[in-house]
C-alpha cells in the first residue's frame, strides 16, 4: 500500500490502469472493421512444420498466383483485396492463434490449405464470428450456420475409378484393401460406388503385410480382369512387382487410389509405368498447360495437386468477393462481410469468370461439401505424376 | 486343387525364409542353451549387408550372399564374443545370457535404424533377375525357386556337418556338456563361436531374400519374423535342424492357407493357435531328438 501514498506510486497506479482499461476495451471490441475499402481474405497457411511442403506451401503459391492474375477482374468490378496471411505452423494451436489474428484484421473469408484437426478447430470460430471459412480439410466441420466450406473431395474422384474401369470393359474387378486402416477401406467402399456391380473379388491384407503371393494367387483364381490397389503407396509397389514376378496377372489392368504417390513409383520403378490412379489435379505431362507454366515460371518448380487446388480457390475467393460486393445492401452500400462471402461462395465456384480461368471441376455446395470429379493420373518417365488426360 | 497347390507352394516359399531364420536361431539355443534374441539383429544386418553390396556397389544377388554371409557370420560372432562368452561361466547363465543378448538387440537394431536414417530402404529388382516360370498350373518365380533350393541346401549341409564330420562331434560334445568337452581337450569357446557364425550366416542368407522377396528393410525387419521364428522351433522340435525346416515350412504353408482361404488378418491368430496346440500335445515338437541329443 506504500506505493498509493507517494506522487510518483499513484501516477504510476493511475497510468496502468489506463494502459488495462485501453487493452479490455480493444479486446472486447470484436473484430475489426477494415478502415479503408479494400476487402481482406484470411490465408491460414502451413507455411512451417510437417504439412508445408506437401500442401501449405504449394496451396500458398497457387493461391497468390490467381489473386495475382484476377486483379484485373477485380479492379474492373471495383474491389481491392488485400490477403493477409498468417502461418498455422501444421500444429491446432497455432492455426487458433493465427485465426483469432486474422479475426482481428477484419477479414470477411478465412482460406485454410490442409489437415482436418486444424480445419475442426478454426470452423466453430469462424461461425460464431460469421467469417466464411474454406477448408481444406478431408473431414467434416461443425457447421450449425454455413459459414464452413470444404473443397476437398475424396469420394468423386475414387467413384470415378470404378467408372473408369466399367467404361473401358473390365466386368470382373477386384479390389485388394488395407482392411486394418480405416482411410483405405473408406476408399475402397467409395470405387465400390461407381461400379455397376460390387467386387467381384476382394482380398484383405493388412498394413504391415509384405508377402502377397497368397492374395496374388486368389486374385488369378477368381479371373478377375481389374484390380484397384487401396493400400499403402510402397504396398501398392509392392503389390506392383511381386505381381510381375509371380506372373499370371497378364491383361489384368491394376489401378490405384488417391492415396497413390510417387513413393508406389520408388518401390516399382519401371515396373509402375502404366499404373493408373486417381487425382485431384495431376500436371499434364507435355506440361504445355497455360497454369502449368505461369506456375513454373513464378515458382521454378511443377505445380502439385496443392499447388492446382490453392489457384482454383483463388480464384474461386476473388469471384466470391465480386459477387459479394455487387449485391451489396438496399441503399446501394457496399458490405463485404463473412455472411455476404458465405452467401456467395457455392455460385461462384460454378461462376463463368472462375470457370473460365480456373483448371478443376471444382463445385461447392451450400452445406459446405464440395464436388470434384479428378482426374486419372500415371507416373511420367521420372516417377512424376502426370495426368493421363488433358488438362484445361 | 490347383489353388491349393498353388497356395502350398507359396507357403512352401514363405516357409523357407522362415526355416533359414528358425535354424540359425535354434542352432544356437540348441548348443548353448541360451535364447540369443540378438538373433533378429543379425538378421537385420544380414538385410542391412545384401542392400549395401546390391544397391551401393551394384552387385547382383547371388554374387554378394558369400560376402553377406560371412559378414553376418562375423557380426554373430563379435556378439557372442561381447554379450555371451563372458556369461557362459555363471550359474544362471541362461537367464544372464538371454538379458546380455536383449541389450545386444536393443544397441544393434538402434544402430541399424540410424545407419538407415530411420527410413526403409529396398533392393532394387535388378539385384536378381527374376522371371515368372509356370510348372503346370502353378507359378512361381525363378527368386522363389532359389529361395527354396538355396534353404534346403543350408539345412542338408549343416545336418551332415553335425552329424558326420570331427567339427560336428566337437559342437555336439559341447552342446551335451561343456566342462567335460573342455577336459577332453576340444576348444569350446572356439567351437561356440564357430556355431554363433554358422547361425549368423544362415541369417545373413535368409534376410537377403526376404529383403529381395519381400521388397523391404528397416530397422525391425528381424525383430517382426522373431515370434515366428519360435513357432518354428516349437513346431519342428527344438535340436534338430530337419525340423526347423520342417517346422518353418509348415508354419509357412499354415499361415498362407490363412490368408488364402480366410484372410490375411487370420494368418497370424492360426499360426499362433497351431504354436498352442503343438505346446499342449506335442511340446517336443514333431521331430523327437535323443536326450542325450537335445543340445544339438
Amino acid at each position: 500500500m506504500k506505493l498509493l501514498q507517494t506522487p510518483g506510486g499513484r501516477r504510476f497506479v493511475c497510468a496502468a490502469a489506463g494502459v488495462a482499461t485501453v487493452v479490455a476495451v480493444t479486446a472486447c471490441a470484436g473484430p475489426a472493421n477494415g478502415s479503408d475499402d479494400s476487402v481482406k481474405i484470411g490465408l491460414l497457411a502451413n507455411l512451417t512444420g510437417g504439412a508445408s511442403t506437401s500442401f501449405g506451401i504449394p496451396f500458398e503459391q497457387g493461391f497468390e498466383l490467381a489473386l495475382d492474375e484476377a486483379k484485373a477482374q477485380l479492379d474492373n468490378a471495383g474491389v481491392t483485396v488485400e490477403v493477409v496471411t498468417e502461418d498455422a505452423k501444421s500444429a491446432v494451436p497455432t492455426a487458433v492463434t493465427g485465426y483469432n489474428k486474422l479475426r482481428q484484421e477484419g477479414v470477411a473469408l478465412v482460406v485454410q490449405d490442409s489437415q482436418s484437426p486444424l480445419g475442426q478447430a478454426v470452423a466453430p470460430l469462424a461461425s460464431e464470428d460469421g467469417i466464411a471459412l474454406l477448408s481444406g480439410a478431408g473431414s467434416s466441420l461443425e457447421n450449425p450456420d454455413g459459414y464452413a466450406f470444404r473443397f476437398t473431395d475424396l469420394a468423386t474422384p475414387t467413384a470415378a475409378v470404378g467408372t473408369y474401369l466399367s467404361a473401358q470393359g473390365a466386368e470382373r474387378i477386384g479390389v485388394v484393401v488395407a482392411g486394418d486402416n480405416p482411410s483405405f477401406a473408406t476408399l475402397a467402399g467409395a470405387t465400390e460406388k461407381g461400379l455397376p456391380t460390387g467386387f467381384a473379388s476382394r482380398q484383405e491384407v493388412s498394413s504391415q503385410d509384405s508377402d502377397f503371393s497368397a492374395v496374388l494367387a486368389n486374385l488369378r483364381r477368381d479371373r478377375v480382369d481389374a484390380v484397384v490397389l487401396s493400400v499403402l503407396p510402397a504396398q501398392a509397389g509392392n503389390l506392383l512387382l511381386q505381381a510381375s514376378q509371380s506372373g499370371g496377372l497378364d491383361g489384368v489392368k491394376l489401378v490405384g487410389t488417391l492415396a497413390t504417390s510417387t513413393e508406389t513409383f520408388t518401390v516399382a520403378q519401371d515396373v509402375a509405368r502404366g499404373f493408373e490412379f486417381p487425382q485431384v489435379w495431376a500436371p499434364s505431362i507435355s506440361g504445355d498447360s497455360d497454369f502449368q507454366r505461369r506456375y513454373t515460371e513464378q515458382y521454378g518448380e511443377t505445380p502439385t495437386a496443392y499447388g492446382a487446388l490453392g489457384y482454383q480457390v483463388g480464384w474461386i475467393a476473388a469471384a466470391s468477393i465480386i459477387t459479394a460486393d455487387g449485391a451489396g445492401t438496399a441503399d446501394g452500400a457496399s458490405t463485404v462481410d463473412g455472411a455476404a462471402v458465405r452467401d456467395a461462395l457455392p455460385a461462384a465456384s460454378t461462376s463463368d469468370l472462375v470457370h473460365e480461368h480456373g483448371i478443376l471441376d471444382l463445385e461447392l455446395a451450400s452445406d459446405g461439401v464440395a464436388i470434384s470429379k479428378g482426374v486419372m493420373a500415371t507416373f511420367g518417365p521420372d516417377g512424376s505424376v502426370v495426368a493421363t488426360e488433358p488438362q484445361e | 486343387m490347383d489353388f491349393l497347390l498353388q497356395q502350398t507352394v507359396n507357403g512352401i516359399v514363405l516357409g523357407s525364409a522362415y526355416a533359414l531364420y528358425a535354424a540359425g536361431f535354434g542352432l544356437v539355443m540348441a548348443n548353448l542353451r541360451i535364447f540369443h534374441v540378438a538373433h533378429a539383429a543379425i538378421f537385420t544386418w544380414g538385410a542391412v549387408f545384401a542392400w549395401i553390396l546390391t544397391d551401393q556397389f551394384g552387385w547382383s544377388l547371388l554374387a554378394a550372399l558369400p560376402v553377406v554371409a560371412v559378414l553376418a557370420g562375423l557380426l554373430d560372432v563379435l556378439a557372442y564374443l561381447l554379450l555371451i562368452r563372458h556369461i557362459l561361466g555363471r550359474r544362471d547363465h541362461e537367464m544372464a545370457a538371454f538379458i546380455s543378448s536383449m541389450g545386444g538387440l536393443i544397441v544393434l537394431v538402434e544402430l541399424a535404424d540410424h545407419f538407415l536414417g530411420g527410413s526403409v530402404v529396398r533392393i532394387g529388382a535388378d539385384a536378381f533377375d527374376s522371371v515368372p516360370v509356370a510348372i503346370g498350373p502353378i507359378r512361381v518365380s525363378t527368386l522363389h525357386v532359389a529361395m527354396v533350393g538355396l534353404a534346403f541346401v543350408i539345412v542338408a549341409v549343416t545336418t551332415w556337418v553335425l552329424a558326420r564330420t570331427q567339427w560336428g562331434r566337437e559342437i555336439r560334445a559341447v552342446a551335451f556338456d561343456r566342462e567335460t568337452a573342455s577336459i577332453l581337450g576340444v576348444d569350446v569357446d572356439r567351437v561356440s563361436a564357430g556355431v554363433f557364425f554358422v547361425s549368423g550366416a544362415m541369417a545373413g542368407v535368409a534376410a537377403s531374400f526376404v529383403a529381395m522377396a519381400f521388397n523391404i528393410i528397416d530397422a525391425d525387419l528381424g525383430s517382426s519374423y522373431l515370434v515366428i521364428a519360435l513357432a518354428a522351433m516349437v513346431v519342428g522340435g527344438f535340436g534338430s535342424i530337419p525340423g526347423m525346416l520342417v517346422g518353418g515350412l509348415l508354419i509357412g504353408v499354415v499361415s498362407t492357407y490363412a490368408t488364402g482361404y480366410v484372410s490375411s488378418s487370420a494368418s497370424e491368430l492360426v499360426v499362433f493357435v497351431l504354436l498352442l496346440i503343438f505346446l499342449a500335445l506335442r511340446p517336443e515338437g514333431l521331430f523327437r531328438v535323443r536326450a542325450e541329443l537335445t543340445r544339438v
